[in-house]
């Protein structure tokens, strides 16, 4: 469970996340939307412990990295490190013991290659590995789907269900309308630094109608393509 | 966690060694050589300066400050948690032992003990997010390494605009065309920076169109960056007019020769041996003649590559 009290968040002037409350529930999964820049990420870090705010979150334990794993939007891996030692430094930072790598690489990932030099997708991929390792309560996937194969795209939906079926508490931030509706119990719409809309399964048709008549209205038309 | 910490360390010789490995050069030669470089420049420094400390002690601060990026450290973050102040500070003080060692031999004492603590300080103060400051430039739009290298190097920057002003108060010619060079190494150092291949087809030229595109913006920007200090330099020391127009007409020739270079090997960077000849072809200017033909050549065929 991941309960938020007043979470707020800013950058100098710029606020970001105002005084956010909201419980995320185990066995759920939770779809965070909102424009590019709404603060999703920022309210992730947050809730990984990645990055200092006021207010209180509370997800079981002391520490919030401790119960909570995070999947970055554009992993970053270090310059010349191979899949295989990023999975390894993962079990030895979380005093884990390293699995057989060989047989959980359900992507079939090159792991010795160099991960700097995967593609956008192979990323992903390694670092969702990463973040299935840790054996937490709590995953915040920031855009799990970003650049990755139709194939790939089937087998992380079949985890995140996984991950709800024994009970863990999930957040997805995706781009892709059709695949939240498909997956998430309940969909947030993150507007002006706190949530303006919290809409269950039942809604999430006259949402998307809803967000799509705001959004393109007459912009295309701006432009200019029709040269 | 001291198994991470130890995995850790064994980790970092590994990646340091490849990097070693794809400059062309046997690890453990290239730390030999490292070591030394580091002992001479030392010396040279002590040697050369008036107030080498202050110079020292911002190599150092500048050393420091360059492993602890936002994103490396957001990397190992989401990693270690909690825990990543023991690999902070595990590295920083790597980065700051040698230079608190050689300023303890040079009875620098206040010096060393500045960094010293400079480099535990920093290992527990929060992670700065790049998106959290927006930094103006002095340049427009065009010329993306300096607008990039200005932002990342701003601290430098201000280093070679401290110098010059330590060359004023102290009435020191030689140090204001010091910081001079420096300037031109800062400037040298955004040119470095190898863009991704799109920053390249974006072009509408051929491979001369866009080299010369290059050479041209660099020039102009290298004019506007350098304009103040220069300024500065003539009205203090109108005596270093000569000398002055020496530094930067062969500092400009050296910026260019490096864009002619940069590109011969694009997207790699330049290998060790190119980076022998070319710093030997600027001591041996004779070589020039038959390394600019042969960089100049190699770049289009890369360049031409990618705009066709």
């Amino acid at each position: 469970m991941i309960e938020i009290k007043n979470l707020s968040k800013s950058y100098g002037a710029n606020k970001v996340l105002k005084g956010i409350n909201i419980t995320f529930n185990p066995g759920h999964i939770y779809g965070i939307v909102g424009v590019n820049g709404a603060g999703k990420t920022t309210l992730f870090h947050c809730i990984a412990g990645l990055e200092d705010f006021l207010g209180k979150i509370e997800t079981g334990s002391k520490n919030l990295h401790q119960e909570t794993a995070f999947l970055s939007t554009n992993p970053y891996f270090l310059d010349r490190l191979t899949g295989r030692e990023y999975l390894q430094f993962i079990c030895h930072a979380q005093g884990i013991e390293s699995p057989n790598f060989d047989t959980r690489n359900i992507f079939q990932l090159p792991l010795d290659e160099y991960a700097s030099q995967y593609s956008t997708g192979m990323k992903k991929k390694l670092a969702l590995l990463g973040v299935l390792l840790q054996k937490k309560n709590n995953f915040i996937l920031d855009e799990p789907f970003n650049g990755v194969d139709i194939q790939s795209n089937l087998v992380i939906t079949e985890i995140i269900q996984k991950l709800k079926q024994t009970g863990k508490t999930t957040l997805i931030s995706s781009h892709i309308f059709s695949t939240l509706s498909e997956l998430c119990d309940s969909i947030l719409l993150l507007e002006n630094g706190a949530f303006s809309r919290i809409v269950d399964k039942l809604e999430f048709k006259s949402l998307e109608q809803e967000m799509k008549s705001t959004v393109l209205g007459n912009d295309i038309d701006l432009l200019e393509l029709d040269y | 966690m001291n198994d991470m910490i130890t995995f850790y360390i064994n980790l970092q010789c590994k990646l340091i060694s490849r990097k070693l490995k794809r400059l062309g050069v046997n690890p453990v030669l290239g730390v030999v050589l490292f070591s030394i470089a580091f002992i001479l420049f030392s010396f040279m420094l002590f040697y050369k300066m008036e107030i080498s400390a202050y110079v020292y002690t911002g190599i150092a601060v500048v050393s420091i400050f360059s492993i602890n990026s936002s994103q490396r450290l957001g990397f190992l973050k989401e990693i270690c948690g909690h825990t990543l102040w023991k690999i902070r500070l595990l590295e920083n003080i790597a980065v700051a032992i040698p230079f608190c060692l050689f300023l303890l031999y040079q009875t620098a004492y206040v010096f060393s003990l500045v960094i010293f603590l400079f480099s535990i300080i920093l290992a527990f103060t929060p992670i700065m997010r790049q998106h959290s400051v927006r930094l103006p430039t002095p340049y427009f739009h065009r010329p993306f390494e300096f607008i990039i290298g200005f932002r990342k190097y701003l601290l430098l920057v201000l280093f070679s605009l401290f110098l010059m002003l330590m060359a004023y108060k102290s009435d020191n010619m030689n140090l204001g065309l010091f910081s001079i060079v420096i300037h031109f190494g800062i400037i040298l150092s955004y040119l470095g920076f190898l863009e991704p291949s799109n920053y390249i087809t974006i072009y509408n030229k051929s491979s001369k169109g866009f080299l010369i595109e290059k050479i041209k913006t660099t020039i102009l920007y290298t004019s506007v960056s350098i304009f103040p200090t220069a300024v500065i330099q003539l009205i203090t020391f109108p005596t270093s007019a000569i000398p002055l127009l020496f530094i930067i007409l062969i500092g400009l020739l050296i910026l260019i020769y490096f864009l002619i270079c940069k590109y011969s090997n694009y997207p790699d960077v330049m290998s060790l041996p190119h980076t022998i000849l070319f710093i030997t072809s600027i001591f041996l200017p004779i070589l020039l003649f038959y390394t600019v033909p042969l960089y100049w050549k190699k770049s289009r065929q890369k360049i031409n590559h990618l705009l066709q």
